[in-house]
């Protein structure tokens, strides 16, 4: 089921209202609730795959039992390594078997030697690449000793698959969602108004911005090597776009949705095109996964306390994994890689932590000089999402390549229609960089208010049927 | 929670109310007066928009419209000349690929269906579309748009115009074009459509009913394009111009060459502009013809 489906529209007001008639005394029912619900969530995809996340759920919370059973360091160490083993060998298995087999056949076929090339044909379980980190977070933490496990299996298996970021995150961590499972939940009118806010933004940056950038990015990266440069950079630059608007907005949904029923989520996106280098812009995008990536491998691996050359190894583990997570194809350990370039240089100059404050707080000299790096940041970004949305490296380089034989010809105008709307995003998005999400008003008159929340329906529901499919989903 | 569910039925009462208003002003709009005081009215799909430029031709206005099957020709007249349409000369332009099955998949398959159901969702009901297959939730949502969603403002969707095209010839893909317009896949072709033969014969009934003369035009496509046009389909422009006798114009005498041609079928701006004057010129013709006799 999709947040921007019909299907959505009416279970998202059915269970919400079931929800709230239980009433937040009675936690357990209302925990049943979302456990039903969001397997019925996640089952409107693929009801076979809900063994998985029964599977993983089960696996953990038994894991997560022993671990609080057992003192001894050597049986605790197992219960964690057969977590990890039975958590990252289903997602390796689904996720990267026919990547790993093409791979060995490529390196063969590289030397000289023809292997048979065989698919498994595995079909990937939307969210795998989520809940799996989500659930070992549980049991990692559980393991450090940073929550206590749980012995309410209802709470925790509706925490594994709280359905608004059950299949595109934010990865919440175990001791941030678990105990709002464990504990009443209460809702107001600020919050519920908050909420719907939130979720009317993250739907048309969804359906408005990132559905209309795709069909144009879509064409202009099928049919490459038919544009000129002007094309090119206006593909890169819709495709940069799209998937801001897709991911962002999935998660300014989810968490929206889930603020419906009284539970707070992580922010997941802080308006990472205003970074005004690419350590800011991970501390923008993403923000579930890179500090996921950062407390359960950066950290372990050492971090920066090893030594230069340790530091550097761990950073690049860590965008490259950060890169295969996405997808298995070598263009997204490239993406990663690029990252990793990009992101060094600011690490050995010790200026990784320069930009803390949000952008714009200076006066005009100050906001222009960082206009000037914000612009710098996007293009760099710009770069790396042609290799994250190219088919190969090959072709990322030759896209790359083209643009830079600046040949420019007259702009079709179907091409262009879209950018008004990118513009208005990106402006909206600027004077808006403050508060949580593009319409967390707080002085604006109601009449204006209503006004622009009329306008912003009607473009939904205009553009509404012409979806594309999250991307997100595919990893 | 109350004070929120009974905010969240006002504003939902709200929109309805926008919604419920912009349904009010397409309802009550008048149809296109310009179009309905035309006195030449010309249509078809690409071929057309491209061809006919209206500058060369005072008092005649191009309503064709990219990848326009003839059930949408048929039903725009219909519908213009059931409200007033005053134009006594329609002209309708027609190519080889008219006559091609793979007009019948333009209500239900992509890249068509979208577009097609959005112009045409105005003036026709689901049960016009026969014998074409429709999809139904394309219809129902451009349907539901088009009314309750986007004020209509402009020209009405099953309205078109001139499309001014440059040339391109040396950049376009003959094989391409031939496979899109009559093959399934590499090897076999595509049916004669027999749902567009049907909507020929319906728009020659429709002229003599609502009383204006139909012309039929061959529209110029360049010779290589031509010599790859499997002869089925050649046959069937060929039988379509003999029904409409001497109410059918063709061009093959007239020397189109390269320079015309914005790619193999379609013409651009220069040859435009030509085919508008002889068009012209052979209606004048036609007319002293039809005097006479």
């Amino acid at each position: 089921m999709l947040f921007n489906s019909l299907e959505f529209s009416i279970f998202l007001p059915v269970v919400f209202i079931l929800y709230w008639l239980i009433g937040s005394k009675n936690i357990r029912w209302q925990n049943l609730l979302i456990l039903i619900s969001s397997y019925v969530f996640y089952g409107w995809w693929s009801a076979e795959f809900l063994i998985l996340i029964a599977l993983s759920s089960a696996t953990d919370y038994l894991i997560g039992r022993g671990l609080g059973l057992y003192t001894k360091k050597s049986i605790r160490k197992l219960l964690v390594i057969l977590s990890l083993s039975i958590n990252l060998g289903v997602l390796i298995y689904f996720k990267y078997s026919d990547f790993f087999i093409n791979s060995f056949i490529e390196s063969f076929r590289f030397f000289g030697y023809e292997l048979e090339p065989r698919s498994l044909n595995i079909v990937l379980p939307v969210g795998i690449s989520f809940y799996t980190f989500q659930t070992l977070s549980y049991t990692l933490d559980v393991y450090r000793g940073v929550i206590q496990p749980t012995r309410n299996a209802l709470s925790f298996f509706s925490y594994v698959s709280f359905f608004p970021q059950l299949v595109a995150g934010p990865i919440e961590r175990a001791k941030s969602l678990l105990p709002q499972f464990e504990r009443e939940r209460s809702f107001n009118f600020v919050k519920g108004r908050s909420a719907a806010r939130q979720i009317l933004w993250g739907l048309f940056k969804k359906i408005v911005i990132a559905d209309n950038c795709a069909k144009l990015a879509n064409e202009i990266f099928a049919n490459y090597q038919d544009y000129d440069s002007g094309m090119l950079i206006l593909g890169a630059i819709y495709f940069t776009f799209q998937i801001y608007g897709d991911f962002s907005g999935y998660s300014d949904i989810a968490i929206g949705t889930a603020r419906l029923f009284g539970f707070t989520l992580m922010t997941n996106f802080k308006y990472p095109y205003f970074s005004r280098d690419i350590a800011e812009f991970w501390r923008r995008w993403h923000i579930s996964l890179s500090t996921w990536f950062r407390d359960y491998l950066y950290i372990p691996l050492g971090g920066s306390r090893l030594g230069k050359a340790l530091s550097i190894r761990n950073i690049f583990i860590i965008f490259l994994i950060s890169g295969l997570w996405h997808g298995a194809n070598w263009t997204f350990i490239f993406w990663g890689f690029l990252n990793a370039a990009y992101f060094l240089p600011l690490y050995l100059r010790g200026v990784n932590r320069k930009h803390l404050k949000d952008p714009g707080m200076g006066g005009l000299q100050n906001t222009l000089y960082e206009v000037l790096l914000i612009v710098t940041t996007f293009c760099f970004t710009v770069v790396a999402w042609i290799f994250f949305r190219s088919d190969s490296i090959n072709m990322g380089f030759e896209y790359l390549f083209n643009i830079f034989d600046f040949r420019f010809n007259p702009v079709q105008l179907q091409f262009i229609k879209y950018i008004p709307l990118i513009v208005i995003l990106v402006i909206w998005e600027w004077v808006m960089r403050l508060k949580p999400h593009g319409l967390a008003f707080t002085r604006t008159p109601k009449p204006a208010r209503w006004g622009i929340y009329l306008v912003l329906c009607f473009s939904i529901i205009y553009f509404f049927g012409e979806e594309q499919e999250f991307i997100y989903f595919q990893f | 929670m109350q004070k929120f569910v009974r905010h969240i039925l006002v504003f939902t009462g709200c929109l309805a109310s926008c919604m419920l208003m912009v349904a009010a002003w397409n309802a009550l709009r008048p149809v296109n007066q310009k179009t309905l005081k035309s006195n030449i009215i010309t249509l078809g799909d690409s071929h057309m928009a491209c061809a006919f430029n209206p500058r060369f031709f005072p008092g005649a206005q191009n309503i064709s419209q990219t990848a326009e099957p003839l059930i949408a020709s048929y039903h725009k007249l219909k519908y213009l000349y059931s409200h007033g349409a005053q134009a006594d000369t329609v002209i309708l332009g027609i190519s080889y690929n008219t006559f091609s099955a793979y007009n019948d998949l333009k209500f239900y398959k992509a890249p068509w269906a979208q577009n097609q159901l959005k112009r045409l969702c105005p003036i026709m009901d689901l049960h016009n579309f026969k014998p074409y297959q429709v999809d139904t939730n394309i219809y129902y949502r451009e349907k539901f748009k088009q009314l309750f969603i986007v004020p209509q403002l402009g020209p009405a969707t099953y309205i078109g115009e001139y499309k001014r095209k440059e040339f391109h010839l040396d950049k376009a893909n003959l094989k391409e074009k031939i496979e899109d317009h009559f093959f399934i896949d590499s090897v076999n072709s595509h049916a004669l459509s027999t749902a567009s033969k049907l909507y020929l014969d319906s728009l020659i009934h429709l002229s003599k009913r609502s009383n204006f003369t139909l012309y039929l035009v061959s529209l110029p496509v360049h010779k290589d394009y031509l010599s790859e046009v499997p002869s089925k389909f050649k046959l069937a422009l060929t039988n379509a111009l003999d029904k409409f006798g001497n109410r059918s114009i063709t061009f093959e005498e007239l020397d189109f060459p390269d320079s015309l041609f914005a790619d193999y079928d379609h013409l651009n701006h220069k040859g435009a502009r030509v085919f508008t004057k002889s068009l012209k010129k052979k209606l004048k013709e036609s007319a002293q013809k039809a005097d006479l006799n």
